[in-house]
């Protein structure tokens, strides 16, 4: 089990180095320059002595040939530092270290009320054999996948916050002002595990020894919290790993829309900016987070299904 | 120097970030209600105490508006005062921090005398040593080019400060500054502490500031809100601007960055806030009609336009450049676009610019002329009704920059687009990020554009002349020697006289040859909450709280 975790692990180092070369290469191939980006943005361009713009040339090493530039990010990135935010003048690995913790929290709300919905959804209609109500609740997952955060998030605000005065509209001011950004948040990822959820649910019913458990007279609930739900959760775990990319991508819309400092506002700000530094440490970061959960859920599977526990013969 | 903002943010942050070169103005006069309840005349005495919350769009990157953002100060110069000051009703200079000056003949000399009694939040002292201080450093990082374009336009020719005694303070300058007066009142001219000169300006740009001003910094946390504190003993502030003397009503005010410009409008009518700034003219009648109050004013600046490139064969030519300025319904454009409040521009700067003249006439639209110096021109309508020329189509390409509201705006450059369509004159609209406006404007004889459209801060009309001359980066030392000549004009004038006659006669060229083709006025317009009384736009278009308290 150690072995093949050490192994998943170095799989997950390559992958990061992988993600900050291909980030580096495209950065690298954008026809602007860091300098003029950053001269633009304090307000004296076209005014500045050439020996001050040769010397900031020079600090970000932008006239040496690209091997060498790659050579130097390389080894600041296997020491983690990015570097410094062209726009703000503060180290990358900084801000970003103010703004995770933000992001971190809205997240891991919105996971959690993604699961208990999505999950409360799939269980709910598994549960019920047919009717309206059925139906009515396998039309929600594609609805719910569809809407776009912003407007959701505009909705929830306008009659949570607006109307009816619940929940603060704006900031990072403690747990009332996160629970409107994390149900928006939340909604498409919650659409996407009941979606998938109910599918697998349906046909684990099928499956021989679910018939077994109903013919020894195991009651419905019983056979679909002990039996099926466990068969039937694998596909959902593995989604869970790919929902933590759909979080970081919708934190740019939720955090924008309800006035939240996280990463998604450093991702909108640093893009709108050309922040090559900024840029570059925030793929690494997304990178990083898709590693480190991917890494989790192959840790989760052979708890759930022993099928999956990898002999010590075959590692 | 650059007459553009060229530098916006992100499409959501939008309007106010001010960032860079956004040399939005902010200004004087005219134009729509520029208070809202005017203490004592509504709502009886004012209240003391309470927290005001306003809405912002963003916040300028740089707190040191003499450093980066000019004169997009929306909550530094609650915390500074000025030398002087202007009359928020006739546009003089009046005192503020200096009770009384004295200017040589060749308006090359200033001598201020001071105040007594004023102190920074520190606790020291104002003098003639900390102010004299204030412009050799401030100069000396213009040297560095450090400083926002406007400070290095007000200080280029100078040469140095000296205190005189401890409340007298002389200022030299090389070259006559006839306008200098008028740019000692405006926010990046504010007078600093001496402990934030001895800072770097990474942390004056973080907040470090310490000024005389009626509020102080109480906590900033970047990017999301600045809360502000009052000054129990604040006794300056500049009669004929503040309603009372004393400290400022409010106890304090909150600062939040609100990037979505639907919450702003929500949170105001639901009373989470009791300003919002930046709103959308399509959100007002909503605003009315939920019972808010519109407080509006024109920006001072060269207006919102189009600036051809001379390097560019359809840019350079005279009679394409004329025809387009005739060609263009800026009426049709106000009054679709920005019912109630916006006006069309009467010249290329704004009505509420020291300097303007109403060149109105001249700018009316006018397709039958527009047309006829295009035939003369030898511009002959095509097959498809699209003119030429030897060959060439007259397709000329206009760039904006996404987001950015102190320029041209893709829907005002579609409306222009059929306007022109009309003449014969097919526009091809260029949406650029500003990431892609600083590497155009990095060499602009390669770049591929014919106009880009822009706004530039002339709260005084002084500034038109670096605008037009071929220095600025905009036109790259291109030869347009009437063009030089004229903006030279405004830059040697010598007397009071001969400058309005310069200023007149640069802002009569420019329109005839459209060498800035207006579009519109920019007008800064925010809401209010009806429980707030005694706020008001001043003559830089800014917030003024100072009088301002919270009813009920």
């Amino acid at each position: 089990m150690a072995r093949y975790l050490l192994r998943r692990a170095v799989q997950g180092a390559f992958v990061l180095w992988a993600a900050f070369t291909a980030g580096f290469v495209i950065l690298y191939l954008l026809p602007s320059d860091p300098v003029e980006i950053m001269l633009a943005s304090t307000g004296s361009m076209g005014e500045l002595d050439p020996g001050a713009v040769a010397a900031l040339r020079a600090e970000y090493h932008v006239d040496e040939p690209f091997y060498v530039q790659y050579g130097i990010a390389l080894w600041r990135f296997v020491q983690g530092d990015f570097g410094t935010s062209i726009p703000q003048r503060l180290p990358v690995t900084e801000l970003i270290g103010q703004a995770l913790p933000e992001t971190l929290g809205l997240a891991g709300l919105a996971f959690a009320i993604a699961v208990v919905l999505g999950g409360g959804l799939a269980l709910l209609t598994g549960y019920l054999r047919g009717g309206r109500l059925r139906w009515l609740l396998l039309s929600l997952p594609p609805l719910l996948v569809s809407i776009p955060s912003f407007w959701a998030g505009l909705i929830l605000l306008q009659v949570f916050s607006f109307r009816l005065g619940w929940f603060p509209a704006i900031g990072n001011r403690g747990f009332a002002s996160v629970v409107l950004p994390a149900v928006t948040l939340a909604l498409p990822t919650a659409a996407i595990i009941a979606q998938v959820l109910i599918k697998s649910l349906r046909q684990t019913w099928d499956e021989a020894f679910v018939v077994t458990a109903t013919a020894k007279g195991a009651s419905r609930l019983r056979v679909l919290f002990v039996d099926v739900l466990r068969h039937a959760s694998l596909p959902s775990l593995t989604l869970v790993g790919m929902t933590v990319g759909n979080m970081l991508a919708g934190a740019i819309v939720v955090e924008t829309v309800f006035s939240r400092l996280g990463v998604g506002r450093l991702v909108e700000q640093a893009v709108s900016a050309q922040d090559i530094p900024m840029i570059q440490g925030l793929v690494v970061l997304s990178a990083l987070v898709f590693v480190v959960v991917n890494l989790v859920v192959d840790a989760v599977y052979p708890l759930l299904d022993p099928r999956i526990r990898p002999s010590r013969a075959a590692t | 120097m650059f007459g553009y903002s060229l530098f916006s943010t992100s499409p959501v942050r939008a309007a106010a970030a001010g960032a860079a070169l956004a040399l939005l103005a902010a200004g004087c006069s005219s134009g729509g209600e520029a208070t809202a309840g005017a203490s004592g005349a509504d709502g009886g005495a004012p209240v003391q105490g309470g927290k005001l919350t306003i809405a912002v769009s963003s916040f300028q990157p740089c707190l040191d508006v003499s450093l980066t953002g000019g004169r997009n100060s929306t909550v530094t110069h609650q915390i500074l005062d000025t030398l002087t000051d202007q009359d928020p009703k006739t546009g003089e200079i009046i005192p503020r921090l200096a009770t009384k000056w004295e200017v040589n003949d060749d308006y090359t000399v200033f001598t201020f005398h001071l105040r007594e009694g004023v102190t920074f939040s520190d606790g020291t002292p104002l003098d003639a040593k900390v102010v004299a201080d204030n412009f050799s450093t401030l100069a000396a990082l213009v040297g560095e080019g450090k400083t926002d374009t406007l400070t290095l336009n007000a200080l280029n020719s100078f040469s140095g400060a000296e205190a005189v005694d401890p409340l007298t303070v002389r200022l030299n300058f090389k070259l006559p500054e006839l306008g200098f007066l008028r740019n000692a009142s405006d926010p990046y001219l504010a007078i600093l502490s001496a402990s934030t000169l001895a800072t770097t300006t990474e942390e004056r740009c973080a907040g470090k500031l310490v000024g005389t001003g009626p509020f102080v910094f109480d906590q900033i946390v970047k990017d999301k809100s600045i809360t502000l504190k009052r000054r129990a003993d604040y006794t300056w502030g500049a009669e004929g601007v503040v309603a009372h003397q004393g400290p400022s009503y409010l106890e304090g005010i909150v600062f939040e960055a609100v990037p979505e410009s639907g919450v702003r409008v929500g949170g105001l009518v639901s009373g989470q806030f009791d300003i919002s700034d930046d709103i959308p003219i399509t959100d007002l009648p909503q605003l009315r009609s939920a019972g808010q109050t519109i407080v509006s004013r024109v920006v001072p600046n060269l207006v919102p336009g189009m600036r051809p490139n001379p390097y560019s064969p359809l840019g350079s030519d005279d009679a394409v450049r004329r025809a387009i300025l005739k060609g263009t319904d800026r009426k049709e454009i106000t009054e679709t676009l920005y019912p109630e409040i916006y006006k069309a521009p009467t010249s290329i700067v704004s009505s509420g610019t020291a300097g303007w003249k109403d060149f109105g006439t001249d700018l009316a639209y006018d397709p039958e002329g527009a047309k006829k110096i295009l035939d003369e021109a030898g511009w002959k309508p095509g097959a498809d009704g699209v003119r030429e020329k030897d060959g060439v189509r007259l397709e000329p390409k206009i760039t904006y920059i996404i987001g950015n509201f102190f320029g041209a705006t893709q829907q005002e450059l579609e409306l222009a687009q059929q306007q022109l369509a009309r003449i014969g004159v097919k526009v091809e609209i260029k949406a650029n990020t500003p990431a892609d406006n600083a590497a155009m404007l990095k060499d602009i004889s390669k770049a591929d554009y014919d106009f880009l459209t822009g706004s530039g801060a002339s709260k005084d009309i002084d500034f038109l002349a670096g605008l037009f001359k071929k220095s600025n980066s905009a036109l790259l030392n291109a030869e347009q020697p009437e063009l030089e000549a004229v903006a030279d004009a405004l830059n040697e004038a010598a007397t009071p006289e001969a400058r309005t006659k310069a200023a007149d006669d640069l802002q009569k060229y420019v329109i005839d040859h459209g060498h800035w083709i207006p579009l519109r006025e920019q007008t800064k317009v925010v809401a209010v909450s009806p429980r707030v009384k005694g706020y008001l736009l001043d003559t830089y278009a800014a917030h003024f709280f100072h009088d301002t308290w919270l009813a009920g």
